[in-house]
């Protein structure tokens, strides 16, 4: 081979690492020697060796599942035929509760008194190691029996052995752990030992709140419409489009109710044109004012004395109801003349940050299903329901005579809530979705949006404590302080996120015990605390999930909570915009930032722990290796925080419900094709339809069903693929525009199965789910570093240039 | 032998077709069915998948003094069916003479003929008050009055109710050939589903070119046009049909 043959061939095969022809120009080539171009934008990478690890792990942990089953299974099969069947055993002891002479006085102290000597026994004995371990061996195998037993009452079992388990290690650390050494020790060892107090307080409150949900159904109305009470509904809006404002207004128009007695009200903060000229087109009333004041509960009191129904309906502007939302909720003020509020969820057709970022939506219930879905039904038991501020109705009576809404705090709807219930009111809750909303778009919307909760809890925990002042049960109590407290868990969880590096960093030693013990002691507190939430909370959250919502938000309301809770007064209210778009994927640096130095530390006291396991501190291995754990545990949850902040991009403009709905299609052609819709927006509608010669562009008629009303729609495809029609709307009057609210989002049966469809909860997968999440996190930091360096190098060349 | 006669005050309303659709609904629930065609017409056969309309009919047949079963027919589809037949001017006059001497005579008829078992028997008609519809609607066990969504549906319509109260044969009405899209015929929709009740049936047939389309092709409409809504809609009216009282039994 001659040398100009060898030299083209390695001129070639560096043009080819590099990307460069080999006729390029010789600038071209010293600048890929340091500038790589952007790579194109591929939307699934080829299996890197993360990925191709990450998804070989299911199969691993099967295979190690399968293994370690395997010379278990005849002892568990055998164990089963000797217990006895659970579900008899639920009957069994269901019967036992409610016979007679348990409610005898005597009886009854009698046991309380055993109990409470046994609940004393189990929490403050000294075990050695060896007993420890037997005792959370004998707790977990009860927890594991007892999980299978049906109804409320094995719950309550679950609940109460999580509560022992945790109050012994609570004990445990208080009377055992606590000799430390110098004062900085002493400091963060108390500090740590605050930061459990708080989380086990906000446990135990936890299952008090939602030990046992009330689930009530709604109450029918009398068959005379005579007797059924006049309604307004105020719609409040501020700088929302009219766009997210108009199906709202068309919707709350259309409610099934008596013509004569529902009116309602478009109350503009923003004082538009444009809005007054809808209202009038659209036969609704339209109410300014002239000042802003106290935001969204000024503008609801300013309407208040202007208007006279006897129930004032509240619906944020983009919470589109639906039509039997007052069918559903007023029965209850019919039935107790001292209710004075019924609340209703809070459901989001579009997928909120966490959910848009991890890839979660329809699959884990988000953040606010635990509220809505346990927590209010839970609060209804003890008669403490509490307003959240939209999809809600109020009595006017007492709303007048708590003065309207609250304005002294930013949390309005709860703080309103909680007046009433001093004045002896009672509220309602109604777990069936009846309107459904965007969620916010970007993650600072929403960490937005939580500081301001955060801000309002705080300050009513301040301005209206609802441990002290009157009127109130024991229970509501408790149910207000756990609202109120539960935002304070942003200190808290940042001493978990930096409490290993402590002695990562310089050899602190904050707990002084040994490792095996410290393990033996808050393993049995984790695992029957996810044991006994699992149970209650299981279809409303899942397991581990809620480590991953309070890690990414801690940070945030730190600051807002604590300056709310030294001055109540300090701060301003913000408005959450709604109806954006993302046009291109970016990671959110400047809200990230703190997570990632976080990030930082972390990984450092990782690598620094690594050397102390081997080589400085090879005496206690065992501390080293506890540290170490924990802190592994932190970067995934640090990493999970990361992956939120990479918005991922967002272009449709009308988010999609799926829904299957009986549909007509009109062509041209004069053929009339019956189909099933997939999903619909605001602007148009996907219909199941194999290839009938549908083409886009095709301009046609879609017919919609309310009822056995029949309503047409012009329209024109836009897409036609894989035996699916997509359309959207053209040219549709006001008129039409109503009808096609009714036909598709203010259907009353609509949000009923979105609960059903999320995955059920599998705590030990959940925990697999997290620890990808975590790493892929890193990934996309990964990349966003990468793409990041190379821009800046790129415009530094191009400055230069 | 349930039988079901459709009528209706005007003509060109799309009976004759929407007899033919029934009877495949029908077969679909799992029914036997016989289609008799009581319509001077003969189109019922051309409906039913024959290539021209038949010669020999049971009027026909009756006429020459020949015994109904010559006339007969059953296609691909399971449904036996009698056309009418082709009988001249001065046959028919005999034929309708003889009828109004004798109102009950086609349900007398049917009630000798041996062999239907539990078929449902559906009738096509003439426009009422022909000769021939009154012997349909006097030998049905429910009649469905079929009607566009226009002002002709008014037309005679309160004769036609009183006949049918007189008779106390329960009936129903059903909407064929709309076209939601245009106004007119939405709030005549409107207005018979207000003015009717009960008696509406909540099954309206839409205008379908598919229908007409089968109907040139020589072909089932149920089964070159499986996504047509006007089919969706007929099995839905079957469906319907099938729940009420007086034209239950017979689903094996």
């Amino acid at each position: 081979m001659s040398a100009a043959a060898i030299y083209a061939r390695c001129r070639d095969w560096v043009g080819r690492q590099l990307g460069v022809p080999a006729q390029a120009p010789l600038g071209l080539w010293i600048r890929r020697l340091f500038i790589l171009p952007r790579p194109p934008v591929v939307p699934d990478a080829p299996p890197g060796l993360l990925r191709r690890a990450l998804a070989a792990l299911p199969r691993l942990g099967a295979g190690l599942g399968r293994g370690l089953a395997r010379p278990l299974r005849p002892m568990l099969g055998w164990m089963q035929r000797a217990l006895p069947d659970p579900v008899r055993l639920t009957g069994q002891l269901e019967r036992l509760a409610e016979s007679p002479w348990l409610r005898h006085p005597l009886v009854r102290g009698a046991v309380f008194a055993l109990a409470a000597l046994i609940l004393w026994l189990a929490i403050t004995t000294p075990f050695s190691a060896f007993e420890q371990f037997l005792f959370f061996l004998f707790t977990l195998s009860l927890a594991l029996y007892v999980r299978h037993m049906p109804g409320n009452l094995p719950a309550l079992f679950l609940i109460c052995l999580s509560i022992l388990v945790s109050l012994r290690y609570g004990w445990w650390r208080a009377t055992q752990t606590l000799d430390l050494g110098s004062p900085l020790e002493k400091l963060l060892g108390w500090g740590l030992l605050a930061a459990e107090i708080y989380t086990w307080g906000i446990l135990i409150l936890g299952y008090i709140q939602t030990a046992w949900p009330l689930r009530r159904q709604p109450v029918p109305l009398p068959a005379d419409v005579s007797l059924w009470p006049t309604v307004d509904i105020y719609i409040p809006t501020y700088n929302e489009p009219l766009a997210v404002v108009r199906p709202t207004v068309l919707a709350a128009k259309g409610i099934d109710w008596p013509a004569d007695k529902l009116r309602v009200y478009i109350l503009d903060d923003g004082r538009r044109e444009a809005f007054r000229a809808f209202a009038a087109e659209a036969g609704v009333e339209y109410m300014i004012r002239p000042d802003n004041a106290h935001a969204k509960a000024g503008n609801l009191n300013h309407a208040l004395p202007l208007t006279r129904g006897e129930f004032i309906a509240i619906f944020d502007c983009d919470h589109i109801p639906n039509r039997s939302f007052l069918q559903l909720t007023i029965g209850w003020f019919l039935q107790d003349p001292r209710c004075a509020m019924v609340q209703t969820p809070h459901h989001f057709f579009s997928a909120d940050p966490f959910e848009r970022n991890l890839g979660t939506f329809r699959r884990v219930p988000n953040e606010g299903a635990l509220f809505y879905g346990l927590v209010q039904d839970g609060n209804d038991f003890w008669n403490a329901t509490f307003f959240c501020g939209s999809c809600a109705i109020l009595r006017r009576g007492p709303l007048e005579e708590v003065g309207g809404l609250a304005v002294e705090t930013v949390t309005e709807d709860a703080h309103t809530a909680l007046k009433l219930h001093r004045r002896g009111y009672t509220t309602a809750y109604i777990n069936i979705t009846q309107a459904a909303g965007l969620a916010t778009e970007s993650l600072s919307g929403h960490v937005g949006q939580r500081i301001r909760w955060a801000r309002g809890m705080a300050q009513i925990f301040r301005i209206d404590n609802p441990f002290l002042g009157k009127g109130l049960s024991f229970f509501q109590r408790l149910c207000y302080s756990n609202a109120m407290l539960h935002f304070f868990y942003g200190i808290p969880r940042l001493v978990f996120l930096t409490a290993p590096l402590a002695f990562l960093f310089f050899e602190l030693h904050i707990i002084n015990a040994m490792a095996s013990m410290i393990a033996l002691y808050v393993l049995p507190h984790i695992v029957h605390s996810n044991i006994a939430n699992a149970r209650i909370q299981g279809p409303f959250r899942h397991t581990f999930w809620a480590e991953v919502y309070e890690s990414v938000l801690a940070w945030y309301i730190t600051l807002p909570t604590t300056i709310a809770f030294i001055n109540p007064r300090l701060g301003k209210f913000n408005v959450t915009a709604k109806g954006g778009l993302i046009e291109n994927s970016y990671f959110d640096w400047v809200i990230s930032k703190p997570y990632l130095v976080l990030v930082g530390l972390n990984l450092l006291g990782f690598g620094i722990g690594l050397g102390r396991l081997f080589f400085w501190n090879t005496h206690e291995q065992g501390t080293v290796l506890l540290n170490l754990l924990w802190t592994f545990y932190n970067l995934l949850m640090l990493g999970a925080a990361v992956s939120v902040a990479t918005e991922q991009r967002q272009v449709r403009v009308a988010h999609r419900v799926p829904a299957r709905l009986p549909a007509m299609l009109r062509l041209k052609d004069g053929r009339a094709l019956h189909c099933w819709t997939e999903d619909f927006s605001l602007h148009g509608l996907g219909v199941l339809l194999p290839d009938v010669g549908i083409t886009p562009g095709d301009a046609l008629k879609v017919s919609l069903w309310r009822g056995q009303i029949e309503q047409v729609f012009p329209a024109r495809v836009v897409a036609v693929r894989d035996g699916r029609v997509g359309m959207r709307f053209e040219g549709l009057t006001l008129e039409q525009e109503s009808a096609l609210i009714q036909c598709t989002f203010a259907r009353a049966d609509l949000w009923s199965a979105w609960r059903d469809e999320q995955d059920a909860d599998r705590p030990l997968l959940g925990m697999k789910e997290i620890f990808v999440l975590g790493l892929e996190g890193y990934r996309k930091l990964a990349t966003h570093v990468r793409d990041g360096c190379r821009e800046r190098w790129l415009r530094r060349l191009g400055s230069r240039v | 032998m349930p039988r079901l006669a459709l009528v209706s005050n005007v003509g060109g309303c799309g009976r004759t077709s929407l007899v033919a659709h029934l009877a495949r609904a029908f077969v679909e629930q799992g029914r036997r069915v016989l289609a008799l065609e009581c319509d001077p017409a003969n189109l019922l056969g051309l409906h039913l998948g024959l290539a021209q309309a038949p010669e020999v009919g049971w009027a026909s047949a009756h006429l020459a003094g020949q015994d109904w079963d010559a006339a007969a027919w059953q296609n691909s589809e399971a449904i036996a069916f009698l056309p009418f037949g082709e009988v001249a001017c001065d046959q028919l006059t005999v034929l309708e003479s003889m009828l109004r001497a004798a109102p009950r005579w086609l349900a007398e008829r049917l009630e000798a003929q041996p062999g239907l078992g539990d078929a449902l028997v559906l009738f096509d008609t003439p426009p009422w008050p022909a000769a021939l519809a009154c012997q349909a609607v006097a030998a049905a066990d429910f009649v469905l009055v079929v009607l566009e969504a226009e002002g002709r549906a008014w037309v005679q319509w309160p004769i036609l109710q009183e006949s049918l109260a007189a008779r106390a044969c329960p009936y129903a009405v059903l909407v064929n050939r709309l076209d939601s899209g245009l106004p007119l015929e939405r709030d005549c929709l409107t207005v018979l589903q207000h003015q009717l009740g009960e008696r509406f049936v909540p099954y309206p047939v839409h205008r379908d070119e598919a229908v007409r389309l089968a109907f040139a092709q020589c072909v089932s409409l149920w089964d070159a046009y499986p996504h047509s809504q006007a089919r969706r809609d007929i099995a839905g009216v079957a469906t319907w049909l099938a729940a009420q009282a007086a034209l239950a039994g017979g689903v094996p």
